[in-house]
């Protein structure tokens, strides 16, 4: 026996509210003018991999809402790497082109959080095909 | 002077953050597509037009970008040399070449060239945090007293290449010899006799120390 999900809906400002919250919230969280490995690797890892656990138990208990919020985690994910990695670029002279700059993302220090990031958006893109099904079924079922 | 790299990292990261909606836009639209519903056609055209203008706006910074450290290169090898000089001609206006045992004078003159230092410093390069130079030593070292600037290039075991002011008037009278030398003086052997001196290292080839007499 699966445990219902609740699908009711919820009204779109304050779903992109509260995104926005959560996005400026772990912007905060996550002392943006540090290098992202400043804090211990491990740490990290875990913050961003627990923070996808509880929206797991998030789209048990609130699936439009949950929605939501896993967007704006997948844009602080992304922009986090990327700001961290053009940190780095715009701290040096010399030839540092974009190619570098996405080699260094993808084959180096950041590759953990680039596969977490990638992992994110397409849980992402799985659950809003799963949402799409599961409201036309709902639908049905109410009519 | 160092204005320019914060906005341009904001900048980069704007577009980043516009390249990541589009992109997640698009995805999910043709995976529901694919799924089988209906989707109306705009939001595919306004998806990709996010795509474009966001690439767009990468591309505008990373040109820019090259625009702005050239600049600032320019900029420094203008400033820094200004900087020295100004130090001597403090020295000369205090009258410290006339009474090298005059104690008192020599210590007013050591904490003006501390101050011009830090001044100068702080004016110029106060908002480093995204720019490629940054202050080593403003004149507050203890011993020593330099100005000392690093600059970073990119690529692994690339250290920075110094520039700035040998304070040699502090130096040269404190009757200071045998100390650890710090490590932007590692390299600099003999230093001419002034008593501010212009120095900076040569990027190609790191122990090369390049000076030029700071006068008027």
């Amino acid at each position: 026996m699966t445990r219902k999900i609740n699908l009711t809906p919820i009204r779109w400002p304050i779903g992109a509210a509260s995104a926005a919250a959560i996005f400026a919230l772990v912007w905060l969280l996550s002392k943006p003018d540090a290098q992202l490995f400043d804090a211990s690797r491990i740490s990290v890892i875990s913050a961003w991999t627990g923070a996808l656990a509880v929206l797991c138990l998030l789209y048990i208990k609130r699936y439009a809402l949950a929605l939501w919020l896993h967007g704006a985690l997948a844009a602080c994910f992304w922009t986090r790497i990327f700001a961290g990695a053009d940190q780095e670029r715009s701290r040096a002279f010399g030839p540092y082109g974009l190619g570098d700059q996405l080699t260094w993302i993808i084959t180096d220090d950041l590759f953990p959080l680039f596969c977490i990031a990638t992992l994110t958006s397409l849980m992402l893109i799985a659950a809003s095909l799963g949402g799409a099904r599961l409201y036309r079924r709902a639908g049905k079922a109410v009519q | 002077m160092l204005a320019g790299f914060t906005l341009y990292h904001y900048g980069m990261v704007a577009g980043y953050a516009l390249l990541f909606v589009a992109v997640h836009l698009l995805l999910v639209l043709a995976a529901l597509r694919y799924a089988g519903r209906r989707t109306p056609t705009w939001p595919f055209g306004a998806g990709a037009a996010m795509l474009a203008l966001a690439s767009a706006a990468l591309l505008f910074g990373s040109t820019q970008r090259a625009e702005l450290t050239a600049r600032l290169a320019q900029n420094l090898a203008k400033e820094i040399p200004g900087v020295c000089q100004q130090a001597q001609l403090l020295i000369a206006g205090m009258g410290g070449d006339a009474s090298p045992d005059d104690e008192p004078l020599r210590e007013k003159i050591q904490q003006a060239l501390r101050a011009h230092f830090s001044q100068a410093a702080r004016s110029r390069f106060e908002d480093d945090r995204y720019a490629p130079v940054s202050v080593v030593e403003s004149g507050q070292d203890p011993k020593w007293g330099d100005l000392v600037i690093a600059l970073r290039t990119h690529g692994k075991g690339r250290d920075p290449v110094h520039v700035g002011c040998y304070n040699q008037y502090e130096h040269r009278y404190s009757g200071f010899s045998g100390a650890t030398k710090p490590y932007w003086r590692w390299d600099a052997d003999p230093i001419p006799f002034e008593n501010i001196v212009f120095f900076r290292q040569d990027p190609g080839s790191q122990p090369v120390v390049e000076y030029e007499p700071a006068q008027p």
